[in-house]
């Protein structure tokens, strides 16, 4: 099932450091990844991607090398730093946090509101 | 591989939105690249090569929209902090000279220090804008260039106390075209780092004949530590404990001789005329004031002004003098060497850590000649403050060039198409394909 892009937007940082918490991988492999991983829910776009992880890249959450692909061509993978395992720590405390707000309004409110 | 003309005018359409130049390459390929993978992924699926290269590009969304928001993203970095140090240094070394400058001994030392500092920033400008990776695309040219002017001076230059000055001064700009000779023999194994002694001997040999004093020193350290940089960054394509240790070999050797060297001359200059007034000042100064200017011979011992500048106004002003300076070029040498390690390109932090390693040496050997320690005689100066005016334009010529790298480093990518991966088979099979690669890019 796809999901509302406006939901995805405001975690794909914690999807992109997720990913790349596991191993190093280049653009087009996160995208595939995300997609198998999340039953095809998460359709990022290429578009959508590069601008944040130059983004990131440039406030050193991750960083990048070249690798060959094939004998003519060279990848671009992305690595995660320190600096981003801890924003990655951050996001999801915020994730979890948030998610539990919001199923705690979805089953009915705080407890009190049943006294 | 030709590139599909649909592709290619999508990543120009993408780049056109980045203002600056420098990236677009680096960027083009990276999405020509995902393009690529995309593509071949529906192919897989069943779709032909059209419809899939259509299909991939339409998955990529808006260039005009994706290029602006790469272009919020990619902008030179200026470094002002760095530049706003260079030119700091640069005006505390005219106000000192204005102020504290025998005029009687050297009467020509303000006019010059003004015309070279204006000379020097017109360098440092000019390197500046200049694209660094010229040291790469001419490395031999530029190195051979060098070697000519060396040559020259060799038998034109004068002698002062024994040592050919030009030849010194020139021998700081060789460590950083050496950078350009490291990374023009990447993946070349053990062959490459031969070439890489080869090219070092060169300027080494024109030293020795000058002598050239110092400059020699500077030179094989700073070129040593650039070999290092690149054997442990895996440069040659060798086992990295190996390299190390044909790259050590000579510096072990090189070590002793220099301590040995230093210690001779120490031992020499310990008692020698001027290091006896500098031990003189340096004991009966003060924190904050001066002291009494006939302890140490009524202010005329030659060179004090200049060349032991920061004896001079420690005895003048007090150590105040000393410890400020010295903070505002740690905090140069610190951030610079910052700077260096980020770099990402083994091509920027080879050219920036040649620039600052030879500004280091120079404070070092300075500060410890002025205070008593004479490890060398001959020494361009303290970088950018003391009287010298050629040192002053090749300092401000290396920082310009430093600057450069900070800059547009992040732009600039090691090639590793054009060597290592770019295939040197006529003909082969990729994917179930035959590739025939005619070399034509």
């Amino acid at each position: 099932m796809a999901i509302d892009k406006s939901l995805i937007s405001g975690s794909t940082t914690m999807l992109i450091l997720t990913l790349l918490d596991g191993k190093d991988m280049y653009g087009y492999q996160m995208i595939e990844e995300l997609s198998v991983q999340s039953n095809d829910a998460f359709l990022l776009k290429a578009g959508t991607l590069y601008p944040l992880l130059h983004a990131l890249e440039q406030q050193e959450m991750v960083t990048s090398y070249d690798d060959n692909a094939d004998s003519t061509r060279v990848r671009k993978y992305y690595s995660l730093t320190k600096k981003g395992k801890r924003l990655l720590g951050d996001k999801k405390s915020e994730w979890r946090a948030y998610t539990k707000a919001v199923n705690h309004v979805l089953e009915g409110g705080a407890c009190f509101a049943t006294t | 591989m030709q590139l599909p003309n649909k592709i290619k005018n999508y990543s120009n359409s993408v780049c056109e939105q980045i203002r600056w130049k420098k990236a677009h390459e680096v960027i083009g390929e990276e999405i020509e690249n995902h393009i690529i993978d995309q593509k071949d992924g529906f192919i897989k699926k069943g779709l032909d090569e059209e419809t899939s290269i259509d299909k991939a590009i339409l998955e990529m969304g808006d260039p005009i929209t994706v290029g602006a928001q790469l272009d919020r993203t990619h902008r030179p970095k200026a470094q002002w902090s760095m530049i706003l140090l260079t030119l700091l240094m640069l005006g505390m070394g005219l106000v000192i000279k204005l102020l504290f400058t025998n005029n009687l001994n050297t009467p020509r030392v303000i006019p010059y220090s003004i015309i070279s500092a204006v000379i020097g920033i017109g360098f440092m400008l000019a390197a500046y804008f200049i694209d660094f990776t010229i040291l790469v695309k001419h490395h031999k040219k530029i190195f051979i260039a060098l070697t000519i002017i060396e040559i020259m001076l060799l038998m034109f230059s004068p002698k002062v106390n024994g040592c050919k000055i030009y030849v010194n001064y020139i021998l700081l700009l060789f460590p950083t075209a050496y950078a350009g000779i490291i990374y023009g023999v990447r993946n070349k194994g053990y062959g490459g780092i031969i070439q890489c002694y080869l090219f070092f001997v060169i300027p080494l040999l024109i030293g020795i004949a000058a002598p050239a004093g110092s400059g020699n020193y500077f030179y094989g350290i700073i070129c040593f530590i650039l070999l290092i940089i690149a054997i442990s960054k895996n440069w040659f394509n060798i086992k990295t404990k190996t390299g190390l240790l044909i790259a050590f070999t000579p510096v072990i050797v090189f070590i002793i001789y220099f301590i040995a060297l230093t210690m001779r001359r120490v031992y020499f200059e310990l008692d020698g005329y001027m290091n006896v007034i500098v031990r003189n000042i340096i004991s009966h100064a003060q924190f904050i004031g001066g002291v009494d200017v006939s302890t140490y011979g009524k202010d005329i011992a030659p060179f004090l002004d200049t060349n032991f500048l920061l004896t001079h106004l420690i005895g003048r002003i007090g150590w105040i003098s000393f410890v400020v300076m010295m903070i505002v070029i740690a905090i140069f040498i610190a951030y610079g060497f910052y700077l260096c390690q980020k770099q990402k390109s083994i091509l920027g932090k080879l050219v920036s850590t040649s620039v600052m390693a030879c500004f280091t040496l120079q404070v070092v050997c300075f500060t410890a000649n002025n205070l008593g320690f004479p490890i060398f005689v001959m020494l361009p100066g303290l970088p950018l403050i003391s009287y010298g005016n050629i040192a002053l334009i090749i300092n401000m010529s290396l920082i310009g060039i430093m600057l450069s790298v900070f800059k547009s480093g992040d732009a600039v990518r090691d090639k590793l198409s054009s060597n290592k991966f770019r295939s040197s088979k006529f003909m082969e099979i990729i994917d179930g394909k035959l590739v025939i690669d005619i070399g034509v890019k």
